[in-house]
């Protein structure tokens, strides 16, 4: 917590200092504070959006980490527009429940006379990012771990640095990102469940008594063509290394491979018979030519999705993947990512990864769906097992609130796989906005 | 032969954001008198009591922080002058009101700005190749929402703010085109931008509602539904692919950005021959977003009545004590189709209102099967533009963009060099009137050589723009021939 305090002082007097230098945040500020006058008006319905969306300043809500609840704090957001540059500055200070936080300080950055590469821009994002997770599951390492053996421990991970996406006009993109990592991992006491240290040490956790400051790069290419009938192919591979500076025992490399595949399902909307234009007007335009202009377009009702995910890790002789830095299936990960949802939130873990997942979604009256996943996979400690072999699967279904053709807000009961359910709920997160975050893993 | 009208199988409409009609066009009084843009006349005073005359001094982005005021308050002031609206109306109080947002006099000056016409050269120049509207306002003196509802409704159901729900008893044009079993839909940029003030239409999605890409696949296929309604990028969006920038033009975003979205729509579907010749488009801007336009809106001002009479729609906003019966302030409006003539310039009282009134005048075979506002129903169509009996044959325009990629060391406002109206080489295009003008005139300078001198052509057999070439050639050469022998004799 005392970190916490920390950061929220430097949240505010980087607004402070922010507010002095520039008059058009000065003004945002004068504007922002005058419409707060509106909660002492009876306007309960403006006080509550200046509240959760006003600028500068504003209330950030949402959940950090799974296990770690709801988070709220106060959130710092301005933009600079130059000639030729828009900037993005954003902060935030949020505290949970169980008093799990982060801070953050996120630039963006992006030139708009770069019309060269299309329509799509390069972005730079700087960042600076602390967190503090007081509960977290581990149940050992591999796909053979046991639910009884769930222990809990914390952690505190602070990442600074920079990313890149350099668009091209061509379906590839290019990413590179650099950054220096540190973690705390810390037990958890007084819990139903034991913590970490009472069942685990470095040998079965690798990580556990010591960890280490990272350097980090990373690079990714991406490939998402554009093909006929909103077909749309997602394919990226991505290289990380992690290089650990005081301790080399603890570096590796990991490599992402993740193929995405969505199929629309689409449907004809075309006139009736015997419409107005049509009886009226004379379908032939010119002499020489029938024209093939149909009164008609296409609905988005729906979708098929197939997905494969592969992580792989890399360590040289004697080297090792602490375990915090290991990917996990299960319930949603610690980036927020549900995958086999059925199962407990970080229920395997294991340097290597394999998953599939199939996707159904469609469309019903109004502005309901339905939606349907099936995720089979697992986590390997040897490359070499990355196979189709022993997969663990998990089944979900349920309903989606569509607007503007796609599914926006999902509600989804979650089973299989022989160790309980889930219900989850979640919203898109494009709608979400806000500065990306980078991975905690 | 079928006339524009009788083609017309498509109405497409692409609504920007918050920008003034001299602000965007006002530039073009300057190549035609025509149109009612600025003259050099035009000031605001500021809050030191300067004059502060309009100046070209528009950069595409960074002059507009924060964004002007345009709710009804802030309207309130530009338009009168002063905080009520008790006077008569003066546009002189636009400094003022930038100037209550940031108390910054020099930046306050910046809604005094214009663009001049090569800084806009997509809209300006469809502006002077169709048909530019002189007299397109918004439909009431405040923000977005309840002016794009408007668009959608014919009506803002009585609210001049930003509510976010409109369920008022009048269908949208959207619904009430696919009742009549035609077919409509909202074209919005995508799901982080979505779609302005619809939300309350969602019950018939995913029927209504298209995504721009879904616009532009169906300008290449030919299927389009007979009216569509395109929605800017509302947002800066970055994802892993990188940055998609606003492109709605709303201050302050890049109205470069903006300017490439309507020359991608109009380049939709004017590479689609047979859709250009059977569609109309509408690019107009939802309101004026506090920036300063001359023009007094038209209405009843305290019992004056200025301009044409504006009809009231069937609600009013007893908040304000409005009666919806003046409009909001001009903003640009610009038709685009083969069947218009050139340099149209169009001095009918047009509001937004005039858009579904338009569809249901092509769409709708019974129009009052539904309910429509009472402003919907009094308001002017544009149909009545495509007046040709065949489409013009111009080429489709191109616009250069210099591209070399630089990292600032350029300055963004040269990134659109010029618009080039002639992109390809297309010789057997045929001959259009400028050319048929200039052929005419070599005609008659070739009567004055002898007559052994002359082409002997038969200027009624040129047909083509490579005929007329080779024409025009032929008798300037014979021209600097006869001059070049009348020379040499001379010194002989």
């Amino acid at each position: 917590m005392k970190k916490l305090a920390v950061a929220t002082a430097f949240l505010l007097m980087t607004m402070a200092a922010g507010a002095q230098q520039q008059s058009n945040l000065k003004s945002e500020f004068g504007r922002e504070f005058q419409s707060f006058g509106d909660c002492f008006h009876g306007k309960f319905g403006g006080c509550a959006e200046t509240l959760v969306m006003g600028k500068p300043l504003h209330l950030s809500l949402g959940s950090i980490a799974p296990q770690n609840g709801f988070a709220l704090g106060p959130a710092f957001s301005h933009e600079v527009n130059k000639p030729s540059v828009r900037f993005k500055i954003n902060s935030d200070a949020v505290v949970s429940i169980n008093q799990s936080w982060r801070a953050g300080f996120y630039l963006k950055a992006i030139p708009t006379n770069w019309f060269w590469t299309g329509d799509t821009q390069p972005v730079l994002n700087f960042y600076s990012q602390a967190t503090s997770l007081n509960q977290l599951f581990f149940f050992g390492l591999g796909p053979n771990t046991l639910k009884a053996n769930r222990s809990l421990y914390g952690m505190t991970e602070t990442v600074s640095g920079a990313n890149a996406i350099i668009p091209t006009k061509s379906p590839f993109s290019f990413y590179g990102e650099f950054n220096v990592r540190t973690v705390d991992i810390r037990g958890r006491h007084g819990q139903s469940s034991p913590s970490i240290e009472a069942l685990f040490n470095d040998a079965t956790a690798p990580g556990l008594s010591t960890q280490p400051t990272y350097v980090q790069l990373g690079e990714r290419l991406r490939f998402k063509p554009k093909l006929p009938h909103r077909i749309t192919l997602d394919y990226s591979a991505m290289l990380q290394h992690y290089h650990a500076v005081s301790n080399s025992q603890f570096s590796f490399r990991r490599f992402t491979l993740d193929f995405n595949h969505q199929i629309p399902l689409r449907k004809k909307d075309a006139p009736s018979q015997g419409n107005f234009a049509s009886s009226r007007g004379p379908v032939e335009i010119t002499e020489n030519a029938k024209p093939d202009i149909k009164d008609f377009s296409w609905n988005t009702v729906g979708s098929l999705g197939f997905r494969t995910l592969i992580v792989g890790s890399v360590a040289s002789n004697g080297s090792v993947v602490p375990f915090y830095f290991q990917p996990t299936l299960g319930g949603t990960d610690i980036n927020g990512e549900h995958l086999l949802p059925s199962y407990s939130d970080y229920r395997f873990r294991a340097p290597n990864l394999f998953l599939m997942r199939g996707t159904f979604e469609h469309s019903l009256p109004w502005v309901l769906g339905v939606i349907g996943m099936a995720d089979v996979g697992k986590v390997t400690e040897a490359r070499s097992d990355i196979d189709f072999s022993h997969l663990r699967h998990s089944y979900s279904a349920g309903m989606t609130v569509r607007a503007g053709n796609l599914p926006q807000l999902y509600l989804l009961f979650a089973w299989g796989g022989n160790e309980g359910s889930h219900v989850i709920g979640y919203i898109n997160p494009a709608l979400l906005g806000g500065s990306p975050r980078p991975s905690l893993y | 032969m079928a006339s524009g009208l009788d083609a017309l199988k498509h109405i497409v409409v692409l609504m920007m954001e918050n920008r003034s009609f001299d602000h965007m066009l006002g530039d073009l009084k300057n190549v035609d008198s025509r149109i009612n843009g600025l003259d050099g006349t035009q000031n605001n005073p500021d809050t030191n009591g300067a004059t502060v005359p309009m100046q070209a001094t528009n950069v595409y982005q960074s002059q507009l922080q924060p964004d002007p005021g345009h709710h009804f308050e802030d309207v309130r002031l530009q338009i009168f002058g002063v905080d009520n609206d008790t006077g008569a109306p003066n546009m002189q109080g636009f400094v003022k009101s930038y100037f209550s947002h940031r108390q910054d006099v020099a930046n306050s000056h910046n809604i005094m700005t214009f663009y001049k016409k090569e800084k806009v050269p997509v809209l300006s120049t469809l502006a002077q190749k169709y048909a530019v509207f002189n007299n397109w306002y918004s439909s009431l003196p405040g923000p977005t929402l309840p002016n794009r509802a408007f668009a959608h409704f014919g009506t803002s159901f009585g609210k001049v703010e930003m509510t976010l729900f409109f369920f008022g008893p009048i269908k949208s044009i959207y619904e009430r085109v696919t009742d009549a079993g035609g077919t409509a839909k909202i074209f919005f940029f995508n799901d982080n931008s979505g779609s302005l003030g619809m939300t309350n239409i969602f019950k018939n999605q995913p029927k209504i509602f298209g995504l721009l890409d879904d616009f532009f696949d169906g300008c290449k296929s030919g299927n389009l539904p007979q009216y569509s309604f395109l929605e800017p990028n509302y947002n800066d969006q970055d994802d892993d692919d990188g940055a998609k920038i606003a492109n709605d033009q709303h201050p302050d975003h890049n109205v470069l950005a903006g300017e490439k979205l309507i020359f991608d729509v109009y380049h939709a579907i004017r590479s689609n021959q047979q859709l250009w010749e059977s569609t109309l488009l509408l690019i107009v801007y939802d309101e004026h977003g506090g920036i300063y336009d001359h023009v007094i809106p038209p209405g009843n001002y305290n019992g004056t009545q200025i301009g044409p009479p504006v009809a009231p729609d069937d609600f009013t906003d007893a908040s304000v004590n409005f009666k919806f019966d003046r409009l909001g302030v001009r903003v640009p409006a610009v038709a685009v189709s083969p069947w218009i003539e050139p340099n149209t310039v169009v001095d009918k009282m047009f509001d937004h209102s005039s858009i579904p009134a338009t569809v249901t005048e092509k769409f709708i075979a019974n129009p009052d099967a539904a309910r429509r506002s009472n402003r919907e129903k009094n308001a002017n169509t544009f149909l009545d533009l495509l007046t040709r009996d065949t489409p013009r044959p111009d080429p489709p325009m191109n616009f250069h963009m210099s591209n070399q990629p630089t990292f600032g060391a350029r300055d963004p406002d040269t990134l659109f060099a010029s618009a080039i109206p002639d992109s390809a080489n297309q010789p057997d295009r045929p001959i259009h009137g400028m050319l048929q003008d200039h052929v005419k005139e070599m005609y008659e300078a070739e009567k004055d050589l002898p007559a052994e001198e002359q082409t002997g052509t038969n200027i009624a057999d040129i047909k083509t723009e490579k005929q007329a070439g080779d024409y025009i050639k032929a008798v300037m050469q014979r021209i600097r021939k006869h001059a070049e022998n009348a020379s040499a004799q001379g010194a002989q």
